[in-house]
Order: structure tokens, then C-alpha cells, then sequence
């Protein structure tokens, strides 16, 4: 069955499959960043991480003075 | 008869030409799908 697999591509036109697999493959990517941004567990960019700045550098501060 | 020009207009050595580099290209981006999805569950599992 798979060695005959290529025969697909006598039926389906290569070029409007290609174009149609590399439009959902985006559009799935960008669905899942987008829901995984919007969780709490999940998003990388306001997780607090590496570190939040504010905390450490308002505790500097006085020590200078 | 049967190797001659089809729906598509590919020839049956034009569609395994085809095939072997879509095959290929797929392999390569599952590859970097799965290692990608690696990295993610050691950064943070979600099972």
C-alpha cells in the first residue's frame, strides 16, 4: 500500500496541497500560541520570569543612599 | 496509457519525484515538531 502511496499526487494537485497543508499547519501554530498565551500555566511572557525587576531594584536603591 | 498524463497533468515518475521530496520535507518538519514539543514538556509538562 505505501509504495504506491505516490499516486495521490496523480489526483490531488501538489500545488494547491502544498499551499493548503502550509496554510493550516499557520493557522493551527498560531491557534495554539495564542490559546496557550491566554492561560495563566502557560504563558511565557508574563510569567515572571527570569525575574521581575521592580522588587530587587527598589531594595537596592536605599542601600546607596 | 496509465503513465502518461493524469487528472493532475503529473506523469507517474513526476508524482514518486514529488512524493519522495513531500515525504521528505515531512519528515524533517515532524522532526522539528517532536523536539519542539520535547523542549515544551521539559519546560513545563501539561499531562
Amino acid at each position: 500500500m505505501n509504495d504506491k502511496l505516490y499516486k495521490l499526487w496523480l489526483i490531488i494537485q501538489p500545488s494547491t496541497a502544498l499551499i493548503g497543508l502550509a496554510a493550516f499547519l499557520a493557522v493551527l501554530g498560531l491557534v495554539i500560541h495564542m490559546i496557550l498565551l491566554s492561560t495563566t500555566d502557560f504563558n511565557w511572557l508574563e510569567d515572571g520570569m527570569p525575574a521581575v525587576s521592580v522588587a530587587p531594584a527598589a531594595q537596592v536603591a536605599p542601600q546607596q543612599m | 496509457m496509465a503513465n502518461d498524463k493524469s487528472i493532475t497533468g503529473l506523469s507517474d515518475e513526476e508524482a514518486q519525484e514529488f512524493h519522495g521530496i513531500f515525504v521528505q520535507s515531512m519528515t524533517g518538519f515532524f522532526g522539528v515538531v517532536v523536539f519542539a514539543h520535547l523542549l515544551a514538556w521539559l519546560w513545563r509538562p501539561w499531562l
